[in-house]
């Protein structure tokens, strides 16, 4: 399939036969290889992964411990729930400009990408602990489990599922938000400052180059996310034969 | 020491369960408890272990008495080996011996998912007699289970809930004949008490559960 799109991207920019408008393929890896022999194409890397990681580590645990406190107490819900949902329907751009404003330009792509994690594991967080079994709850109430297997046999496979997946969409979703946000602050040092700064010269090899690094550093996300969170998931469940 | 419920009204919405119960329930002793579906048999043991509250009266249980419950479905922990899920409720017995008298020494590692319907159900009751518990909590043991099994299961509830009160919520008046000193019978107006059950035949303790 690969091979195939590439086939067509190499007539298409055949076709056009101009590279500032559709640089062609071996264009591009040309420039990508050439890249990849400088410090600053690793050190862009190493910045924007900064960035992207802190905010979404951070919206994690924050959404975490937000989404307990909703369950618990309903005032903390009521509170928080309109502006989770408001978060989730603002524009990216719009956040970006209003961030521009608010804070430092270097903290705008980690706050971005901790606004696309925060109110979505939040809320599954809440969704999840809501759905712990009422059932199994009761079989935890009458033999007075202590509080890490309440932890550990009621809310973990609850909760779980739901962060698994909010996890996974998330990562993509933040990674190219914290890019977008590096593009619109023009932060030098990182992707997102790099593709601008392409664009800007025009060198479209380079912007096509930056924008396969942005591609593979996602399938590399997705995939390590993948087998983290497999080990973690209810069905890799492991034979326990006795659990105090 | 006995357990007391003293004017015990519950309520599910329009509904009366248990009107103005009044029940002593001696401790050591076994009490069948029958009755037609949905008449209050697992209100009733619910309202003891506490997981419901009455709307009115009280219930009096010993100070500190710990209660074991074998649910009428078997709520097992679906990421647990069986063995696991008796080792949850802190056994003071031997997990293994009691599996092995409820024929299930074989599926100690399996995980709920691997096993039959009744096979999760005698797990569960074999979770709570794990525990030794001054109350005993058992709701319809043998339901889906074969004629040899029920025998089993009547055996082994009846060894080991010995010296505890025991409140066995059931249909099947031949468990009731083996294991019951009282039957209570929950109708749709009243709550008849029998006592002597071990001394009744078989035919005269179904004239009384109908």
């Amino acid at each position: 399939m690969a091979v195939f799109w590439l086939f067509v991207w190499f007539i298409a920019a055949w076709i056009v036969d101009l590279e500032i408008l559709l640089p062609s393929p071996i264009t591009t890896a040309a420039k990508w290889f050439s890249l990849m022999g400088t410090a600053a194409y690793w050190t862009s890397i190493g910045t924007s992964l900064l960035h992207i990681l802190s905010g979404y580590l951070i919206g994690c645990f924050a959404g975490i411990l937000l989404g307990y406190l909703m369950y618990r107490l309903s005032v903390i819900d009521a509170l928080f729930s309109p502006v989770l949902s408001m978060i989730r329907s603002v524009p990216v751009a719009s956040f970006i400009i209003l961030a521009l404003v608010w804070i430092g330009r270097q903290q705008i792509p980690p706050f971005i990408a901790f606004l696309m994690v925060f109110p979505v594991v939040s809320t599954s967080v809440k969704t999840g602990l809501g759905s712990v079994d009422q059932e199994l709850a009761e079989v935890a109430c009458v033999y007075h489990f202590t509080r890490m297997q309440t932890i550990r046999l009621l809310y973990k496979p609850a909760v779980l599922p739901h962060l698994i997946t909010s996890a996974r969409v998330t990562l993509g979703l933040a990674w190219k938000a914290s890019v977008a946000a590096e593009i619109l602050c023009s932060l030098s040092h990182s992707i997102g400052g790099n593709i601008y700064t392409s664009k800007l010269v025009l060198e479209t090899d380079t912007l096509f180059a930056w924008t396969i690094t942005v591609i593979l550093i996602s399938i590399l996300f997705e995939s390590l996310l993948s087998r983290a969170l497999d080990v973690l998931s209810p069905t890799a469940r492991r034979k326990v034969s006795h659990v105090r | 020491m006995c357990v007391k419920l003293i004017d015990v009204t519950k309520r599910f919405g329009e509904k009366t369960v248990l009107a103005g119960l009044n029940l002593a329930l001696q401790m050591g002793q076994c009490y069948a408890v029958a009755g037609a579906s949905g008449i209050g048999k697992t209100t009733l043991l619910r309202v003891i272990s506490g997981l419901e509250t009455q709307d009115s009266g009280s219930v009096i249980l010993p100070k500190d008495a710990v209660i074991s419950y074998a649910f009428q479905e078997p709520r097992l922990f679906d990421e647990l080996t069986v063995a696991a899920n008796m080792s949850v409720v802190h056994p003071d017995r031997d997990s293994m011996q009691i599996l092995q008298e409820l024929d299930l020494s074989q599926d100690a590692d399996k995980f709920p998912d691997e096993l039959s319907g009744g096979m999760k159900k005698r797990a569960g009751l074999a979770r709570a007699l794990a525990k030794q518990a001054d109350i005993y909590l058992i709701d319809e043991p043998t339901g889906g289970q074969d004629a040899q099994r029920c025998l089993t299961i009547a055996e082994t509830v009846s060894r080991y809930t010995k010296g505890s009160l025991c409140l066995v919520s059931t249909h099947d008046a031949s468990l009731v004949s083996m294991i019951a000193d009282h039957l209570i019978v929950f109708a749709e107006s009243s709550v008849q008490v029998y006592d002597h059950i071990k001394d009744r035949s078989l035919d005269e303790i179904q004239t009384l559960m109908r």
